[in-house]
């Protein structure tokens, strides 16, 4: 089985941002505000959290005014405001909300699930390609999605799922033969009771943006 | 014991419905098998009679996927989102309690366990073949699993009457030659014990496969017939004088020397002749006699000939003087006495006799043109074979007599011969055991079972149709007579006689007509139905006493079983020799 490589995740250099919050498997992370326009729903983070290293799957921005009342320049737009105000982004929060499906411990060993809560401000990171290929993998290295049932369980949303598979496809592509990937996502997504229409969606959602439809 | 569902739904009337577990594959349960359902009182034997699914998957969904994904996806789809449902009946319960097997008479509670039914618990049911009163009948269906013998119990089957039915090529003839071994094994084993039966053969052999070689489907030989393995345990008969030389059996023509006119009904009837002539037949036969025993002529004025007379015609004459040339056709006594004269002559004088009545006349010529087909069938006016019935006859109910086979050699297709002969046969037997009955015997001092191929011709249900198998059915099974209708077509057997069989053979029907009729007797014989349209060759519904329980067989290979029937005979007749000379010694010390 192969395993990720964890000790590249470390230190603020590489970090997209820090564990703000957490409720149950919905993590909020502040993002750093440079790293912002990096990070888009349907990507997978991986966090620092010393031995254990929770993995999400973003389901949500959030991009507002820091206080409630107070600063809002309107008329301006981001540049100007930028030129007359350089530490503007200081009054706002950049975060994104991700679902825990994973984490991975401190040899790089991924496991689908819950694994123990990070602490907050630990640094999180955007996953590399070729490991986040882990998490779609069972320990005989075949396909496996089990993860999508963590993420659905998270956020049942057919249009996050779709973000999903088109932010991952190239990772998906790679996984093998195109049968026993499918047959892979069919049997994850058919053990949760989704009802008729979001099967139907997911599946079709899926063949397209694999190019597999026909 | 390996747990392959739970019972979800029971009834007497409609059976058990079990779902079966995750991962069970519904071909391995071929409908016919035996399985059990476990509980903690007791154990309930059953006969799978449907498997059904329901697949909870949206077909729209499925049918989106593309082809080339769906062969990937199916092992997870039948394991998430079809029920695999299995019906059974019951048909045994073994109580854990009382330690023994019954009828059940109760069901078996919500969630018990459906398993695999393996061969020791199956035989605690049907018992195991002990090759002296028990024999191997055929192999049950196991949901995986062969290698047990079901036995037939010979006593209880030849104590009352039973049927084999079956689509032609189904297996009826390989299982009834099997029977007929184990019948003739069991009268050799248990001679002299306590409870010993007699047991006495009749076949009417349509197409010699009791009497000469067992054909598979393709009419290729697979084995030596019943008779042929135990030949010193019968006398075969047949109607084809070719085959009698040929194969040394016993010629039997229809002998029609001095035969009564209430027994030529039964032979002429078949072809075609009008009611009058055989309301008028008895008045020929008088008439006819009469003119013959004024007749010059040493043969001719024998009355036994009478039925020459009602055959002889200006159209029949030159046939008739055929058959007394060709000498491979036995026909008359002396046949160089009569001559072409005397015949016209005979001709004459019986038409002035009868045509003193005119109507009497035209039903006399219009009958006699019906009767040249008895000219094409093996008859014969010689005194010796108006007796082959008789000896028939003492065969079978003399205890030192033999089985008798009639084998149909080139007749096997001219049902008119056949019905000619096995009625004339049963007719005789019937009166001669009644005789008898009416001289105070209580029972037939063996026990005589008459297998009769196309049952349903002698057997049908026909308002005012006499036939001596029904009587015998009907009336002499306490005699120690019984009939064993052998037939394609059950559903035109007469209900009394259908309802009197007891031990019923059941293999391939399609016509809904005869599977109703096979299943006569059986408890809830809707719920057998789907098994008996399902049957392959070779596979039989069993059920009577026979067998202790319903049960659906594999039928044993009649050409295996041979082998052994001829091994074991040759043992007996070895044991027999040995045993005949010790005693010699014995005699002479």
């Amino acid at each position: 089985m192969r395993k990720i490589r964890v000790s590249r995740y470390s230190g603020s250099e590489t970090a997209v941002g820090e564990v703000a919050s957490i409720n149950g498997s919905k993590y909020i992370i502040y993002l750093y505000p440079e790293r912002y326009p990096e990070i888009s729903i349907g990507d997978i983070l991986l966090i620092d959290s010393g031995i254990y290293h929770p993995i999400i799957v973003v389901d949500e921005n959030i991009h507002r005014a820091r206080r409630e009342q107070g600063f809002t320049p309107l008329h301006t737009g981001h540049d100007e405001l930028k030129e007359i105000y350089p530490d503007a982004d200081r009054l706002y929060i950049y975060a994104i909300s991700g679902v825990n499906v994973a984490y991975a411990d401190e040899k790089g060993s991924v496991k689908t699930g819950f694994g123990p809560s990070p602490r907050l401000h630990d640094f999180a990171y955007d996953m590399e390609e070729e490991d986040k290929e882990r998490l779609f993998l069972d320990e005989g290295d075949t396909p496996n999605f089990t993860i999508l049932r963590y993420l659905l369980h998270g956020a049942r949303d057919p249009i996050l799922l779709r973000e999903f598979i088109a932010r991952n496809r190239d990772v998906i592509t790679k996984l093998g033969d195109e049968r026993e990937v499918f047959s892979a996502f069919f049997n994850a997504i058919t053990e949760m009771n989704l009802g008729d229409a979001f099967l139907k969606t997911a599946i079709d959602d899926f063949l397209s943006i694999m190019g597999w439809r026909e | 014991m390996k747990v392959i569902g739970s019972v979800l739904e029971a009834s007497f009337e409609k059976g058990i419905v079990a779902c079966l577990m995750r991962g069970e594959d519904p071909e391995d349960y071929p409908i016919g098998s035996l399985a059990i359902i476990d509980t903690d009182r007791n154990s309930y034997l059953a006969i799978l009679n449907e498997v059904q699914y329901t697949g909870e998957l949206n077909p729209s969904i499925l049918m989106n996927i593309p082809s080339r994904f769906r062969d990937g996806i199916m092992p997870h789809v039948r394991k998430r989102y079809v029920n695999y449902i299995v019906k059974l009946i019951p048909i045994a319960k073994y109580s854990k309690e009382k330690n023994i097997t019954e009828k059940p008479d109760t069901i078996p509670p919500y969630g018990a366990r459906l398993i695999k039914a393996v061969p020791s618990e199956i035989a605690i049911y049907y018992g195991e073949p002990d090759w002296q009163k028990t024999y191997p009948l055929g192999r049950p269906k196991l949901i995986g699993e062969v290698g047990y013998e079901v036995p037939v119990d010979i006593k209880n089957l030849v104590n009352l009457n039973f049927g084999i039915y079956g689509k032609s090529g189904s297996g009826k003839t390989f299982i009834a030659n099997l029977l007929v071994g184990y019948g003739i094994l069991y009268t050799l084993y248990n001679r002299g014990e306590e409870d010993y039966i007699d047991i006495r053969f009749l076949i009417f052999d349509m197409h010699d496969e009791y009497s000469l070689e067992v054909l598979d489907n393709s009419r290729r030989p697979i084995a030596k017939g019943v008779a042929n393995i135990f030949r010193k345990e019968f006398v075969i008969y047949t109607p084809d004088i070719e085959n009698s030389n040929k194969f040394r059996m016993n010629y039997l023509p229809i002998p029609l020397y001095d035969m009564p006119s209430g027994y030529l009904k039964m032979i002429i009837e078949p072809l075609g002749v009008t009611q009058a002539f055989l309301d008028n037949l008895a008045t020929f036969e008088k008439k006819i006699k009469r003119v013959m025993e004024k007749s010059g002529n040493t043969i001719l004025s024998d009355p036994g000939y009478w039925i020459l007379g009602l055959i002889l015609s200006q159209e029949t004459i030159d046939r008739v003087m055929s058959l007394m040339d060709r000498r491979e056709t036995e026909f008359i006594e002396s046949d160089r006495s009569v001559t072409r004269r005397s015949l016209y002559d005979l001709i004459e004088a019986i038409e002035n006799v009868i045509g003193e009545e005119r109507e009497a006349l035209k039903s006399f010529k219009a009958g006699r043109r019906r009767l040249i087909r008895l000219l094409n069938m093996p008859i014969s006016f010689k005194k010796k074979y108006s007796r082959t019935i008789d000896e028939i006859v003492k065969y079978l109910i003399n205890p030192k007599g033999k089985s008798v086979v009639i084998s149909m050699g080139r007749y096997e297709k001219t049902m008119s011969v056949y019905l000619a002969l096995a009625n004339l046969i049963g007719e005789r037997l019937r009166i001669k055991l009644q005789e008898k009955i009416a001289e105070g015997m209580e029972e037939s001092p063996t026990k005589i079972i008459i297998l009769l191929e196309e049952a349903h011709k002698f057997l049908e249900k026909k308002p005012g149709a006499y036939s001596p198998f029904g009587v015998i059915a009907r009336e002499m099974r306490k005699r120690g007579v019984i009939i064993v209708p052998i037939d394609q077509k059950p559903g035109d057997l007469d209900p009394d006689v259908t309802s009197m069989i007891w031990t019923n053979m059941v293999f391939a029907l399609t016509d809904p007509k005869d599977v109703s009729a096979a299943l006569t007797g059986i408890d809830n014989p809707k719920l057998y139905e789907s098994i008996v349209y399902s049957l392959k060759p070779g596979e039989a519904v069993i059920y009577g006493p026979a067998v202790k329980f319903p049960v659906v067989l594999s039928i044993e290979d009649y050409s295996k079983v041979s082998r052994e029937f001829e091994k074991r005979y040759k043992e007996y007749i070895g044991k027999k020799r040995s045993k005949s000379l010790y005693e010699d010694d014995l005699s002479r010390d």
